[in-house]
Parts: C-alpha cells; structure tokens; sequence
C-alpha cells in the first residue's frame, strides 16, 4: 500500500495506480477526456493536469502519473483550474457548432467537461479547416470537426478489438481519426463509436432517431453468439434504437447492430397451419389443439417413442429444461436431443472421454429462499469437483493465461468476446499466441507461430505438437495426472518429424519445434478450439488430441490455464448442461443417476438412451420400427444446419407430423404441419448459460405483441397432453431446474460456471486419436463451411438487421492462384460442385485461403452452403464457372 | 372581548362554508359547528387547490421549476420566484450583481404592495365594504402594468432567473415606477379616509381574532400576522438578504391587542414602508450586469450561442440538463407579504431537486382558525379568514 495525500485527505493506495484512479476511488472529482477506464492513459488532452509535490513544477496529467509514498496532490488549485479552462478552450477552437444537431448531444463528454470547467466563451480564433466528412462508410458516419483527438477510436481499435481501422492522420493542428481518406473497411463492431467521447464517430442506424435522455434502458444478453455479452437495450416507443455496453463498451457488429432481427418483415406474427400443402394463418387455440390431437393421436397408435424432440440452442435454459421435462416426466421417453449434437456435444463428449463427466459433492443446500435467477445450492468448505466442466475456462479468466493455442477457429467470426480476451491477454508483454488453422484468420497478425494445416489435419498439428514436445524433453511427463501416458506415446512415434509435418501439410518441423518451445514455457497455457474443428465428421477426435495435449502442458490450477471449446449460440451450452441430449440427464447425470427418478416424475424412469440426431435420421432413412413419426422442434433449423441438407429434407418430409416453434418460417419449419411463432431475445424473460458458463439473464424490453414465449407454449402443450406443467414465470421454473442442479452450485446472474471456490480434482486418462484425415471423393478442392463476422446462424439475415449493409450474401472465398487457374475474377458467379449437390455462388478472391481451398460462409439460404456437404462441414468439390 | 359565554348544551348544527364561496379567498371549506350564531368549532378542510408542486418539480431542472413557483401565492406571483432563486443560488453558493439584487428588491416591494392592496380590497369586501376594492384595484392595476413592462406577464411576470434576471429593466420603467412610488401616498390616504375610522369597520374588526404575542409565536405565525400581535420580526431587516441592508425603512407593529384592527393597521403602515423602500431603490439603482458570470448557471446571450461552441455547449446543457447544484441541503426564507415565505430544497447533485420543501406562511396561520374563531359569531369567522390574508394556492401548493 502507498500513503498519499489529495487535497489534504490522506489516502492509501496500491501500488500501481494512477492518481485518477485512486481519486475515482474515493470520489474526488478529476476531469478527463482522453482517459476512458476501459483503455491505457495516453495522457493526451492534459485536462487531467494536477499539482504534485514532491515532483517537477509543472502539474502533472493525473492519467499518467503513478501514486509514490507521501506524495501530495492538489486537484483544484487555481492554476490548475485555470489551465483546465484553457485547454478546454483550446480543444474547442474549430470544434463545429453542432450540438443541436449531433447525435452525441446530451451525453457528450465534451459538453459535460466544457460546462464543468465553466467555459464560457472561445477566445481564440483559428484557421478554419473544410471538415472532411466521411458519409460514405457503412453503419459509421465519421465527422472531424467534432473530433477531439483524443484516440480512445485508435485505442479501443488496436488493443481490444485488434481491427486497428482508424488512427491518426496528419499532425498538429491539422490532425484527425480516419481510415486513410478511404471509406472504412473493418469489423465494423462500432465500439469506435460509443467510447468516442464526441459525435466524431457516429452509429448510422441510431442517427436521428433518438435522444440520450428519451430512451428506455434494458439490461439483457446479447443472443448473437455464445460469449453472453450482457448489454442495454435502449427502446423508445416500444422499438430498440440501439444497444450500448455501458461496462466496456466493446460489442460486436452483431450484437450492435443485428438487433433489427426483431421487427423483420417476414417473422411470424401468428401460428400457422398447414392445410393441402399450404400454409393458412390460425389462432393460438386452433394450432395448439391440433398440435394436441395430432401428437396424442400418434403416441396413441405407436406409443410415446414415436416422438422426438429437438432443442434449440437459441431457447433460454427454462424452455430448454420444460421442454425435456415435457418429454421424460410427461411422455416418459428419451427421444430428444439438440442441434449442438453437430459441434459442441463433440467436445463435450471427447472431453468427457478424457477428463471424465462432471461430478460435484458436497455442496450446501438447497436454500429455501433465494434471489430470483440464482442457484439454491452454495459451494461450502468441502465442496469438491471432478470432471471436464473444471478444465473449461471463463471469459474472465482467459486473460491472465500466458499462452493461447487457437486451433480449428476463426475466433473474431464464432466468438467476437473471446477474441477480446485474447487481446485483452496480450496486453501481458510475456503472452505469446499460436495460431492453428488451414486458413489465414485475424488472429495470424498477433501469431508467435503460425501453423497452417491442411483442412480437417488440425489432431495431426496436435500429434506432431507432441512429438515435437518430446523431442524437446525426452522426459517430459504429464502436467495432469493422467493414466495411459506410456501408450499413448505411440502415436506420435508413428511417424518421424517430416513425415508429421508433410501429413499436416507444412514444409518442414521447424514451426512445431518453436511452437514446441513456447509450450514447454508457458506456465498457464489454454486452448481455444471452435467450431470450424468440431463441425467436421471426426471432430471429436480432434478434441481427444487437444485433451491429451492439454494432459501433458495444461495446468488447470493456474487461472487461464483452460480449455475453451466455442459453443456457438447463446444457449449452445445451456441447452446441453440442461439434459436436452438422449443419454444424459439435466447436469450432464447419468440415465442411471441415483436421482434420475426426479427427471421423470410420475413416470418410470426411462434407462434406456434415445437415438441421438444423427442416430434419429438415420432410422427415418431405413424406415426402422423405432424411426419417430412425429417430430417437435423447438427451433434449430434442421434443414439448414445440418449437413446434406437433401437428405434432411427427404428424411423430415417421411416424418407424419412436424411441429416447429420458431421466430421465421425457416426451411425446417415450410415443411411443419403447425408452425408456432416465438419470442425472441428481447421480448422474454429467462437464462442463458454462455459458452464461458457465465449466467446472463434476459429482461423483457419489448411486448411480443402476440407471439409466446418458448415455455409457455411448452406448457400449454404439455397441458393439452395431460401433463400439467404450471409456473408462474421464467425465476421460478429457473427455481425448480437450479434444485435438481448441484452442479450448478454457487451460480448467479452474472457469474461463471465452475464456481472457483469449488476444490477441483483434476485428472485424466490419455485417449488415442485417429489420424486418418483423408477426404472422400477426387474433387480438386477442400471447401471449408465456416461463419461470418456479421452474421450468427441465420437469425441476423433477415432485413432489415444493420449487418446486412456489410455482409449481404455469401460469397466464395477463393485463393488467388485457384482462380487464377479456374479463370475465375471478383464477382463472378460461379457453381460449386460436390457428390452431394452444388450451388452458385458470387466469387471473391481472399489471399487469405492456401492453394486448394475455398471458403463458403453458412448462413445464408442462397446458396445454402449444408446442399454440398456429407457429413462435416469440409467437403471436396469442383468449382467451375456458371 | 371577554364576553364569550359557554355554549349551551342544546344541539348544535355543522355547516360547511366553502369551499366555493367568495369570502374564503379561494376553495376553502370550513367546517363549521355552530350553537345558534356562536361557533363551537371551525375546521378547516384544505386540499382542493393542490397541485403537488413540490412532487412536480423534483421531475424538473431548477429553472422549469420557476413557472410552478409563480403560481404558490398567486397574488405575489414574483416574490416567491424570489425565494426559490435565492434558495437555490445559496445552494450553488454563488450571488447575484448588485443591481439585480436591486431590481428583485424593486419586483418584491411592488407585489407586496399590489398583495396588500387585493386584501385590503377584499377584506372590506367581505365585512361589506365595497369601496376599497375599488381604489385598492386602482392603484394594484398600475402595478401589474409594471409587471407587464418587464416581462408581459402581469400576475405571473416570470422575471426572475436562478443567477439574476431574465432580461434588464425596460425603457421607461425606472419613470414610470417613480411616478407610482410618488403618487402612492395620496392614493394610500384614499384607503385609509374609507376605513380607518370608520365606526363599522371598527365594530367588525377591533376586538376579533386576538392573540397575544407569544401565542403568535408558538402558532408559528410570521410577518404581518405575528407583527399584528407585536412580535417585532421582520426577516428584510433581521436576517437581510438581496441588499435589504441598503435601505432605510420601519417595521409596523400592531396595537398590543392583536386583533384583526391591529393587523389590518400593520398592512396598512406596510405599504407606506414598501413605498419608502421603493424610492431608495430606484434612486440608488446601481448600473451592472444582471445576471452572474457563471456559465454554469446563467444562461448564455443567443447571439453567442449561434457563433461559440462554448456558449452553444452551455446553453444546451442548461436547458437541457439544467444547472447542477452540489449535493447538499438548503433552508432560504424570505418576507413575503404574507410572511416568512421558506425553501428547503435537497439537492443530490443532478440536474433536477431532491426535494423541494415550500414553507407557506398562509399554511400555517390558517392552522390556527378555530383558535380564532371558537366563541365567536358566526359572522366573525369571514373577518377571520380575511385578517389572515390566506390565498389557498399557497396553503395547498
């Protein structure tokens, strides 16, 4: 601690503050404008200037200046009063008389300094500079005659979102922020806009159509992706003008300005019922009733297995859990599982093979009263924990890791906040990142190593990463307590180092050896993995290579130390933690689990596991007695999103009755009997479970002017069954799920699973991987399936969602020198062929792909990207001109 | 008068006066218990006129507070804009340029005088004088001509800002005010020729409602109704404020009897002194700004606000958050014609009050009505309600 004094009052401190800091504290008033909490003091505008004695004579920027012992500062002296004044009117010298009109005004940093100083008039008079307005710019407006130049754009840019789009132009007087006289070409996340302190950076969308002070604010989640960004809503007459993170600003282009998803032209506003192949609009009752009839009709002629079910990842944690409430205690089966099925249950399920399922004891509770949204079991002294879910990291946590290996993602595009953190972690001078992936991704540029494999060789990267550990210490022995080590060294003796690195598609071992060494140093290492990896047909094994590293460098008692596998959507986690899966229970229990009765309620506990969703389809595809006859999908659409989508659309159509709840009449839904339009994100209560195992909870902002929320529709179709499911709210079914959930001990809104306080045992048995990558089929070139920065699924497609401005449709990414061979040029429509089925898409021409590889983005209809592919999401094709 | 004999044990009869009936100075309803013509209990029922200022302005910026304040004694619209500025201005530590200071002098001692004459006017009235409203309106009309030279309002002038004035004084107006201020004397002896003397006027007044200094004080009471018993209290020149220490006057006391003669005696002397001050003001009217240099506070001139940032920045702040007083508490009282006229005003350091506390003189003198009026007939009670000079406007609020 340091003992200082300001303005008389004696103060400690740590050591390593700023004196703004410490004032912030302790609630001395300090005025600032190119400080922001969020970024480093680059102590630029001087407003922050204050007295410090012992020091130099001139006053000192209270941003820059580090607390010393007996230090003592004055903040209000009139000469510093005075200077503040000065600089205030200096800053204001060419500044345009826009208020009225600027966007800003009202919540202006600038108008608030200038009216705190009591600035009243400008006496200085400056050569007046023609602004250079930049209207031009998607989603951003950029004025500089209200700029500042104060760089928290630059700033922000650089070290958070690590885009570096705008900086400083010219000098002097003349400076100014843009993107090189050019429109900006970036994430375009925006968080340039709201840490501007000015209305130098404007948010396009918002232009105009609100004040500061005439907006409604809603804390809530953000549900464009799995990082559970909590952000407000900020409504004015029943409609979202814009989202703010009012804590550090950042969101991404998405989360910013996807929210027009909401008020789409083409959401369902009723339910829909199908009648002689086409669709008529229907009141709740008559769809519901018919939804009823139809289902019991069928579990009266077949039993209650004939039904399956399907959760949606997009779905809060209470309609996730009614919704397989409703099929284990109301229909007494296991025939449900979810669309993660595809990617995350791959981790999840490799990393329950190495790591073992999650088991918790000893918890306390269950507390009868609690805070809505929070668990009723607490962590107590002897709570103790096994299992995978200890070796998964939070958001908050990745920072402090000294070492990250990103494999098989394009972190930005799956999930913008933990790219975030991986640039919050280098901003720790000793943090070094390896970058795996078969294409260039943003994450290359801060790349120690750059590992660049062939696509779906991202487990023989893994295997010749150990065999390069190896040689690097012969005795190397595992970091985690783990079994099987001695076998598991097999695998990489299979082949020697340049046979390793040939497989993987690199020239030589050099890069794995340094990678190697990087490894060897780290003292909390974690690894990032995503969806680019899981989605392929083998991504489990890819996992079990990534697990067994982890066995041998990761040290899951170091805060960082973890492994993050990307859960997509926003509930990706949620949805899987809650059970909705065939073989496992709420909480990842065993279907044998000593309490698996209470899962089943009146009904005998169903022991046996349901076919999983691939399992399922292939049943339809043999026409198997077991094969479902009618299938309930609460969203995820299956057309879409899984693989071979002819098959899935041939398979589905078999299926006697198809009831889908969604927001859109997506291709799943067009071949639903009875379709029932949902809530979404903003018009709901509820809980997501992030992809970092953080809680948010959702806040109703908008009515749902007549569509329903997930549960209660769940509810009223149980009820129609003769299953009486009544809750009062979203808190209090969370109430009933949270008390059959020890594992969630110690959760509440805004906190992260595994509770830290929870002593975790660690250990592992190493599990071999298979290294056959091969590709079936002779077509030329590897397609990689993948995301878009703009776009999460397909729910931000829809106009009028701001991102369309950016990303519009999808487009071919080819390398230069494959169209260069196929005669292909920018914007060309070419035709994509696979075994499967083929599509025409617009070119673009990326430097970003390798020789051989192509890249099509999978959100979108047209051209649906899941026509060409098998199994996985890489598939072999031709490409050819249309 | 000791004469009031015990009320027989017959039955007696309620009666409600009000609340809307011309002689209760707004909607004032009594609840009366009489035995026979004698009141055996006088309750007054109040509530009707209220607005819920203080709720209404703890939604607003101090200054959109101003046009509320206007409307708490209606017929001193300015004076109480006059205490909420001082109050806040006291919060904001800042004061206001001596010739302001002058020119709200100038505002308060005409609407006292203008207060005092609409009740010297309805008070004779009411206990069947007609005469004087007459004359008292005369003179009241030259008054809120002036009120209309500063600002165009007549009852509610709005002239006053937190931080000194709206605009400076007119053209013409320090000639036009002089000329009252000379005039006024003759047209005063008008008044009292109709009613200081006169034998009816005595019957209905001397020897009703009395109460002696000390229980004056322990009702609360304050200005005209505490000096009409002989409590020498007047806050202009015993706790000054606004350059009351400038100016040469006398504070009337009443006749030791502290009947409603005795007040009535106090108001009439009052305006005499409001003319003396009157005279030493537009005299001594120093030449200055009006309002303080604070861009914090005083609003910039318009013509800045299209040309300087800085100005423009101030302006729209003003208006749109307001000013933004540190966090803190106040208590500013000053005299009214009515009384002691208090703020308390909460601040928590953001744009709109906290709190906003209005400490009304008509409020608590009308507290003490069936003190006044048990015993007495029933008639006394509309000389009652007259003497105290209440305006429901400012007891409700």
């Amino acid at each position: 601690m340091v003992n200082l004094t300001i303005d008389g009052r004696a103060i400690q401190a740590k050591k390593g503050q700023t004196i703004l800091e410490v004032a912030k504290e302790n609630g001395i008033f300090i005025p600032y404008l190119c400080y922001h909490p969020a970024l480093k003091p680059i102590g630029s505008c001087r407003i922050c200037v204050v007295e410090v004695k012992p020091g130099p004579p001139r006053p000192l920027p209270a941003c820059a200046t580090y607390v010393a012992e007996g230090q003592e500062v004055v903040t209000n002296s009139e000469r510093v009063l005075a200077i503040r004044q000065e600089l205030g009117k200096l800053v204001l010298i060419n500044h345009a008389l826009d208020c009225p009109i600027c966007d800003k005004g009202g919540e202006c940093e600038l108008q608030d300094l200038v009216h705190a100083l009591g600035v009243g008039t400008v006496d200085y008079e400056a050569e007046p500079i023609a602004p250079n307005i930049d209207y031009v710019s998607r989603l951003i407006e950029r004025h500089p005659d209200r700029c500042v130049a104060c760089g928290r754009c630059v700033r922000i840019c650089r070290d958070h979102v690590g885009a570096m789009a705008i900086n400083f132009m010219h000098r002097g007087y003349y400076t100014e922020l843009g993107s090189g006289l050019l429109p900006l070409d970036c994430e375009f996340c925006g968080s340039c806009v709201d840490i501007c302190p000015v209305g130098a950076l404007i948010n396009k969308v918002f232009k105009y159509s609100a004040r500061a002070w005439e907006v409604e604010k809603t804390e809530t989640v953000c549900s464009f992706c799995g990082g559970g960004c909590i952000y407000t809503v900020q409504t004015k007459n029943g409609q979202i003008k814009r989202v703010v993170n009012e804590d550090t600003v950042l969101l991404c282009g998405r989360g910013r300005f996807g929210f027009g998803v909401v008020e789409a032209d083409d959401r369902l506003k009723t339910p829909l019922i199908k009648e002689n192949g086409a669709f008529r609009e229907a009141t709740w009752e008559e769809a519901l009733a018919l939804t009823a009839q139809r289902l019991q009709e069928i579990i009266d002629a077949a039993g209650a297995g004939a039904v399956y079910g399907v959760g949606s990842p997009r779905a809060t944690n209470e309609a996730n859990y009614l919704f397989q409430k409703f099929f284990r205690a109301g229909l007494g089966t296991n025939n449900i599982d979810n669309p993660a099925r595809l990617h995350y249950m791959k981790a999840i399920a490799a990393l329950a093979q190495v790591f073992g399922w999650p088991k918790i004891s000893g918890v306390a509770g269950p507390a009868g009263k609690k805070a809505p949204f929070t668990s009723p079991y607490t962590v107590a002294e002897g709570t103790k924990g096994q299992g995978f879910s200890f070796v998964l990291g939070t958001l908050d946590e990745l920072p402090q890791a000294d070492l990250a290996l990103v494999i098989g993602a394009d972190l930005t595009p799956e999930m913008p906040p933990l790219g975030w953190a991986v640039m919050k972690a280098r901003q720790n001078e000793a943090f070094k990142l390896i970058v795996a992936n078969p294409r260039q991704t943003k994450f290359d540029r801060y790349a120690d190593v750059s590992l660049r494999c062939k696509p779906g060789a991202e487990r023989l990267l893994v295997a010749g990463l150990i065999k390069a550990l190896l040689a690097a210490n012969p005795e190397l022995a595992p970091a985690v307590t783990a079994k099987g080590w001695e076998e598991f060294q097999e695998i990489p003796k299979k082949y020697g180092p340049k046979e390793w690195a040939n497989r993987c598609g690199l020239e030589d071992f050099h890069a794995f050896e340094e990678a190697a060494r990087l490894l060897l140093a780290a003292k909390a290492p974690a690894i990032i993995f995503g969806t680019e990896l899981l989605g392929q047909d083998k991504g489990e094994q890819t996992v079990l290579a990534l697990a067994d590293l982890f066995l041998l460098i990761g040290h899951p008692g170091t805060p960082g130390s973890k492994l993050y596998p990307i859960a997509e959507k926003a509930n990706t986690r949620g949805v899987c933690e809650l059970g909705v899966l065939p073989d496992r229970l709420p909480g990842y229990l065993p279907l044998n689990a000593d309490n698996a009765a209470a899962f089943f309620g009146a009904k005998p506990p169903a022991a046996e596991a349901g076919p999983t969703l691939v399992e399922m389809l292939d049943l339809l595809e043999k026409g198997d007695e077991a094969a479902p006859q009618a299938l309930y999908a609460l969203g995820g659409d299956l057309v879409r999103w899984l693989p071979h989508r002819s098959r899935t659309e041939k398979l589905l159509k078999k299926l006697k009755f198809l009831v889908v709840q969604d927001a859109f009449l997506t291709d799943t839904a067009k071949l639903a009997d009875v379709v029932l339009p949902v809530a979404v994100h903003a018009e709901q209560e509820g809980t997501y479970l992030s992809s970092g195992g953080q809680l948010g909870v959702l806040a109703q902002a908008l009515s749902p002017n007549g569509v329903r929320p997930d549960w209660k529709i769940i509810c009223d179709l149980a009820g129609r069954l003769g299953f009486k499911m009544s809750y009062r709210n979203p808190a209090h079914i969370f109430q009933e799920l949270s008390g059959l959930m020890p594992s969630w001990a110690g959760l509440a809104p805004k906190l992260a699973l595994p509770c830290p306080a929870v002593a975790s045992e660690i250990n592992g048995e190493f599990q071999p991987f298979d290294v056959d990558i091969s590709l079936p089929g002779r077509r030329p070139l590897a397609l990689i399936i993948g995301k878009s920065l703009q776009h999460s699924g397909s729910f931000t497609t829809h106009a009028p969602s701001a991102t369309l401005l950016v990303t519009p449709g999808a487009q071919l990414r080819v390398s230069p020198d494959d169209a260069a061979a196929l005669e292909l040029a920018e914007g060309e429509e070419a035709k994509v062929i696979s075994s499967h089925g083929e599509v025409t898409a617009t070119v673009k021409i990326s430097a970003d792909l390798p020789p051989g590889v192509a890249f099509l983005p999978e959100h979108f209809g047209e051209p649906a990207a899941n026509e060409l592919t098998l199994n996985s999401n890489l598939v072999r094709v031709t490409i050819q001109k249309a | 008068m000791e004469t009031v004999k015990p009320i027989p044990q017959t039955e007696t009869m309620v009666l409600n006066v009000g609340p809307q009936h011309p002689s209760t100075h707004g909607v004032l309803r009594v609840e009366v218990e009489l035995d026979g013509e004698v009141i055996g209990r006088a309750d007054p029922d109040i509530g009707y006129l209220h607005r819920g200022i203080e709720k209404l302005c703890e939604a607003r910026t101090y200054h959109k507070c101003l046009p509320l304040m206007n409307r708490v004694d209606y017929l001193a619209g300015e004076v109480n804009n006059f205490g909420y500025c001082l109050a806040v201005e006291k919060l904001l530590g800042i004061e206001v340029p001596k010739r302001a200071q002058y020119i709200r002098v100038i505002m308060a001692e005409f609407t006292r005088i203008a207060s005092h004459l609409f009740w010297m006017g309805t008070h004779g009235h009411d206990l069947g004088a007609m005469t004087p409203l007459f004359y008292g309106f005369r003179e009241r009309e030259k008054i809120m001509d002036l009120c209309e030279m500063v600002s165009g309002g007549r009852m509610f002038p709005l002239y006053f800002r937190i931080g000194g004035l709206a605009a400076d004084l007119p053209e013409g107006f320090v000639a036009k005010a002089m000329e009252f201020v000379r005039e006024f004397p003759d047209n005063w002896k008008d008044y009292d020729n109709l009613l200081t003397q006169n034998i009816i006027w005595k019957e209905r007044t001397v020897g009703v409602a009395t109460l002696t200094a000390e229980e004056a004080v322990d009702w609360g009471w304050s200005g005209p109704m505490a000096r009409g018993s002989g409590v020498d209290w007047d806050l202009r020149r015993d706790n000054p404020y606004s350059s009351y220490e400038d100016f040469d006057f006398e504070v009337p006391l009443g006749t030791k009897a502290g009947d409603t003669y005795s007040r009535y005696l106090v108001r009439m002397q009052e305006m005499l002194q409001s003319n003396r001050i009157l005279r030493q003001t537009l005299e001594k009217l120093p030449e200055g700004p009006i309002k303080v240099d604070d861009p914090r506070v005083s609003l910039p001139p318009k013509d800045k606000v299209y040309t300087d940032i800085a100005a423009l920045i101030n302006h729209f702040k003003l208006i749109q958050e307001g000013i933004t007083p540190p966090a803190g508490e106040i208590y500013q009282a000053i005299e009214a014609p009515k009384g002691e006229l208090g703020f308390y005003i909460v601040s928590d350091g953001s744009g709109q009050p906290f709190r906003v506390k209005i400490r009304t003189p008509s409020f608590v003198v009308l507290n003490a009505t069936n003190k006044l009026a048990t015993g007495r007939l029933f008639a006394d009670l509309i000389a009652i309600i007259g003497t105290m000079d209440i305006v429901l406007a400012d007891v409700d609020r």
